[in-house]
């Protein structure tokens, strides 16, 4: 690009004001790309979720009963039926926070053998060790356990029959979903039997069932079905795509969307005037130059192409300057989060791209004053002024 | 006194030629009002929901949960020992000698929020008899109370407005009955309570097929008299409890979405604060660049470098405090008192509704904000301007 | 012989607020090729007119401008524009080089707006420099630079492209009289041995003596002088 030492030049002429006004853009878009990050990172979860698997609990957040999973696996369009019990705990201190999943061993893992893994051997002893459990890479490596540690479990709720709430469980071997985000929730797998015998309240019940279906167009209708089994019992089921239930999941958070539009807006709204303005002062102070190059022969269209080229390699540079930032702060972020249970924080792609579209029409829309002004500018007015 | 003569004179000339400088300095106001007004705003979701929290809880009123719970929610508590506790030492009685206590039920129901589709959880709570004696703040604005035994329900104030199809006669349908809205309730001071949906506690126990409740409520017969019933509930050997006092347990329920609100507040302000001091620091030096002549002349005549600092540094200060007022403003007339609601409380699945609270505490610390922008973004080019070459832009005047 | 630039009845009006100034009352103007001309004349005299019109800067209000076998006055802006990198090179009082850009990064600027490769924009670069004298200053930019270099710097710039005509606007006036003499000694070489012709407008009495031909302006009238010492 024969043009690109005058560009350059261009930019360089008033050194402090095109450093600030660069600090602004960064700024700018690393807020930008950790806020839009994490909404989209939420969102992309949710969306992870499948359509041919289907969600089914009790819509005032009580359990269900384990008997009800006869019933649910002869529903038709039904394949398989998995369920859990969900306990909560730590391990010797508060901020290790660990998710404790009950579950049918042989069952769950039959169930979705593709999205959760375990090397038969590991899957083997998880099934024949009552107190056995199956932790996350994420646990292994955090908390440095190892598979025959013995971990002391305080619940936080879920009471043993003994009143106490310390549980103690054996890593029997460690689990992986692949690609997932999960693998990095502090997740640990345990033998339902097992905890449903120690425990004091609850006996009998689940949190919740999944079931996979062999049509997804036809989740709706198998749904239905399966809720209407139990319409009219103690414990009535709502059932929904795995998708779905993640979608309320999320919006049970809050609105992060609205929020998150409204901050990104309000700054955004905010850089436009300040760089508009910064281009319309930085054309002001080179009138002349401006004025020069008309003489040399450059062009009305040929200048404005030259403003318009300066204002994206700003605008452009900055923002990827900020968006770098964000990428290499979010992960640090997430890796806090998903010890807390909430995976999958990082600067996805689309963010990216966005943020790069963004700087374009910052740039474009910047400089519409400055060019419009260029078009008119009188070369004989411009020099004549000392 | 001279030199608060000159510093008037020239900060007067300053303030006088700023017309001209109108663009600039519109958009430096602007872009610290866009600092202000975020930074207010999230602090109000902040102090609202602190508020909220604050003012729900009694120094006389506790609430007892079971052994760790780390709330109501998490909490399990069978018949009996919820009978042993209403009747502990220390419970104040009524004018009839029954204790002033209830044990209460908790249960989720889904509806949608406001314009979207997706249903949320709303608390439901399953309350006792004398709940107009445990809780006299309650008042019923609209409709009626509930009758006992009767799928009867009543609404809080903040729930009825951030959800849909929550107003008297709205039909309810859950755990295969169907319910209905006979009255709105309202606290008058924003409390939690005030987005929740009650019952009677039996008759909704009745209808989950459930004999244990999640808490016992009690109003003390003095703030003093907590020790004598913690003292007594725990030397209960068939009780696994734990009292606490209201609002002390409110304040923990709320500390970590209060802690993550602030922290959000504080990094998004913080950000947004750097972009408008660049504003600002740009703002400033194209003043002292357009007065270049203006201030070499100045110094020529004889003024101090003082006089010329404080007129850029007043400037800066002036264009701040504008545009923190436009920004505080702006959060007043379009979030105060919106609004909105957020999951809460440790692991459970509470949605608390509250609402924006931009106070003129927080009106203070945006203020303090925007002038310590307008103090940094205008203390650099200042002393460049005091040092500017003198004779060289009297030169470049005359060129 | 066809001149290499004409200027026939021509009338300039400027409206300055609600003010009508009218400068130039059907100016009449020939200049011969290979010319070296001075234009003398008080402030407000329409000298400077006369030079934005032959440089295709500005148009006239009434008549016709000619300058290298081509009507300007009816050409649009952007046909202007290109008509200006090919055949005119101005210089310039206050030099008005880039102050962000080197003198060889300055003297290439004309040469972007045309095809020519970049090696051979180098080499034009180049030997335009040399024949300033500048050869071992390409690399400086024009703050490290003397009056007299940057304003020769200009002249290479001037010349790059190779354009028919070079309009000066008192191209010493900010120069010290040794400078003054040596930009000037340039000039006449390029007027004479490269065949440039040259329109130079000037209040240095001295300046102008290095013209082939010096007139006056006056109220916008052409008043005739001295043949200067190029003739």
């Amino acid at each position: 690009m024969k043009y690109l030492a005058l560009i350059w030049s261009g930019l360089w002429r008033k050194r402090t004001r095109t450093i600030f006004t660069m600090v602004s853009i960064v700024v700018a878009f690393l807020l930008f790309g950790m806020l839009q990050g994490i909404d989209t990172s939420f969102n992309q979860l949710v969306d992870s979720g499948r359509l041919n698997v289907l969600v089914t609990t009790n819509p005032s957040s009580l359990p269900l009963p384990l008997s009800y999973l006869r019933q649910i696996e002869s529903v038709p369009g039904v394949t398989a039926v998995t369920y859990n019990s969900q306990i909560i705990g730590y391990y010797q201190v508060r901020r290790n926070v660990l998710f404790g999943i009950a579950v049918d061993p042989a069952n769950f893992f039959a169930f979705d053998s593709r999205t959760f893994t375990v090397p038969n051997d590991q899957l083997q002893a998880f099934i024949h060790t009552r107190t056995g459990i199956l932790i996350t890479p994420s646990l292994a490596e955090r908390l440095k356990w190892k598979i025959g540690d013995h971990i002391p479990f305080r619940a936080l709720q879920g009471a043993k029959k003994d009143g106490s709430t310390d549980w103690t469980f054996d890593i029997v071997g460690i689990f992986d979903t692949p690609g997932r985000p999960n693998r990095e929730q502090p997740l640990i797998l345990m033998n339902y039997q097992y905890f449903d015998e120690a425990r004091a309240m609850a006996n009998g019940t689940v949190q919740a069932y999944a079931e996979k279906i062999t049509d997804a167009s036809k989740a709706t209708e198998i749904a239905t079905a399966i809720d209407n089994l139990f319409g009219n019992s103690s414990a009535p089921t709502r059932t929904e795509t795995e998708r779905a239930n993640g979608q309320a999941q999320l919006a049970q958070i809050g609105d992060l969307d609205f929020f998150v539009d409204a901050i990104v807006g309000a700054a955004f709204f905010t850089l436009l005037l300040v760089t508009g303005n910064t281009m319309l002062q930085a054309y002001r102070e080179r009138i002349r130059d401006f004025a020069v190059m008309k003489t040399l022969g450059f062009t009305d269209g040929g200048l404005v192409v030259l403003m318009l080229c300066e204002a994206l390699l700003l605008s452009g540079g900055a923002a990827a300057i900020g968006l770098l930032c964000a990428w290499a702060l979010l992960p640090v972020l997430g890796r806090t989060a998903a010890s807390i249970g909430i995976p999958g924080i990082h600067l996805p792609w689309a963010v990216v791209l966005a943020g790069m579209a963004v700087a374009t029409a910052l740039a474009l829309v910047s400089t519409l004053p400055a060019a419009w002004r260029v078009r008119r500018l009188s070369i004989v007015d411009a020099l004549a002024a000392h | 006194m001279r030199s608060l003569q000159q510093i008037a004179a020239v900060v007067a000339m300053n303030l006088y030629t700023l017309p001209q400088r109108l663009g600039t300095s519109l958009v430096t106001v602007i872009g610290i009002a866009g600092v202000v007004g975020v930074l207010i705003c999230i602090l109000a979701m902040a102090v609202g929901f602190a508020r909220t929290v604050a003012g729900t809880g009694r120094p006389d009123r506790v609430i007892v949960l079971s052994d760790g719970a780390l709330s109501e929610s998490l909490s399990s508590i069978p018949r009996e020992a919820a009978l042993n506790i209403i009747n502990g030492p220390g419970v104040k009685k009524d004018a009839g000698g029954r204790p002033i206590a209830a044990a209460e039920v908790l249960a989720q129901i889904q509806r949608p929020r406001g314009g979207s589709a997706n249903p949320t959880n709303v608390t439901l709570r399953g309350v006792g008899a004398t709940e107009s004696l445990l809780r006299p703040e309650i008042h019923i604005v609209e409709g009626r109370m509930f009758r006992p035994a009767v799928h009867e329900l009543i609404v809080g104030r903040n729930a009825q407005r951030e959800y849909s199809g929550l107003d008297v006669g709205s039909d309810l349908s859950f755990q295969n009955g169907d319910w209905q809205v006979v009255g709105i309730f309202d606290t008058g001071r924003g409390d939690l309570h005030d987005a929740e949906i009650r019952a009677d506690n039996e008759t909704l126990l009745s209808a989950y097929q459930r004999n244990w409740f999640q808490s016992v409520t009690a109003l003390l017969e003095r703030p003093e008299s907590f020790e004598q019933l913690k003292k007594a509930l725990s030397e209960d050997p068939t009780l696994h409890v734990d009292v606490h006092r209201e609002s002390e347990y409110f304040a923990t329920q709320s500390k970590s979405l209060g802690t993550v609100l602030k922290a959000i507040g504080y990094f998004v302000g913080g950000v947004m604060a750097i972009g408008a001091l660049f504003a600002a620091l740009n703002a400033m030096y194209t003043t002292v660049s357009a007065r270049a002549i203006e201030i070499a002349t100045l110094r020529a005549i004889g003024f101090g470098a003082a006089p010329v600092v404080i007129s850029v540094l007043a400037e800066a200060l002036l264009l701040s405090l504008a545009g923190a007022f436009v920004g505080a403003l702006l959060a007043w007339i379009f979030f105060d008192g919106h609004t909105t609601s957020m999951m809460s409380g440790s692991g459970a699945q509470t949605q608390l509704a509250f609402a924006f609270a931009v106070t003129p505490e927080l009106i203070v610390v945006g203020i303090v904000w925007a002038l310590l922008i307008g103090l940094v973004g205008g203390l650099v080019p200042a002393i460049r301007a005091a040092r500017l070459p003198v004779a060289a832009a009297l030169r470049a005047a005359v060129a | 012989m066809v001149s290499v630039a004409s200027l026939r009845d021509v009338v300039k009006r400027y409206t300055r607020g609600t003010q009508v100034v009218q400068v130039l009352h059907g100016l009449n103007l020939e200049i011969p090729p290979g010319e070296f001309l001075a234009l003398m004349g008080p402030s407000g005299s329409g000298k400077t007119t006369v030079l934005n019109l032959i440089g295709g800067l500005d148009k006239p209000t009434e008549g016709e401008v000619i300058v290298a076998g081509e009507r300007i006055d009816t050409l649009s802006s952007g046909q202007l524009a290109h008509w200006r990198a090919h055949h005119v090179g101005f210089i310039f009082q206050f030099y008005n080089l880039m102050p962000m850009l080197t003198a060889e990064r300055n003297v290439e600027l004309p040469l972007l707006l045309t095809n020519l490769s970049r090696a051979q924009r180098k080499k034009n670069v180049k030997s335009v420099l040399a024949l300033v004298g500048l050869s071992d200053r390409a690399k400086h930019k024009p703050a490290e630079l003397s009056g007299g270099q940057q304003q020769r710097v200009a002249i290479a710039r001037a010349i790059v492209a190779d354009p028919t005509i070079l309009v000066c606007d008192e191209p010493t006036g900010d120069l010290d009289r040794e400078t003054a003499v040596e930009i000037l000694e340039l000039l006449q070489i390029l007027n004479r041995e490269r065949k440039k012709s040259i329109i130079m407008v000037t209040h240095d009495q001295k300046a102008a003596a290095y013209a082939s031909r010096i007139l006056h302006v006056d109220k916008g009238q052409l008043i005739e002088a001295d043949m200067g010492t190029a003739a």
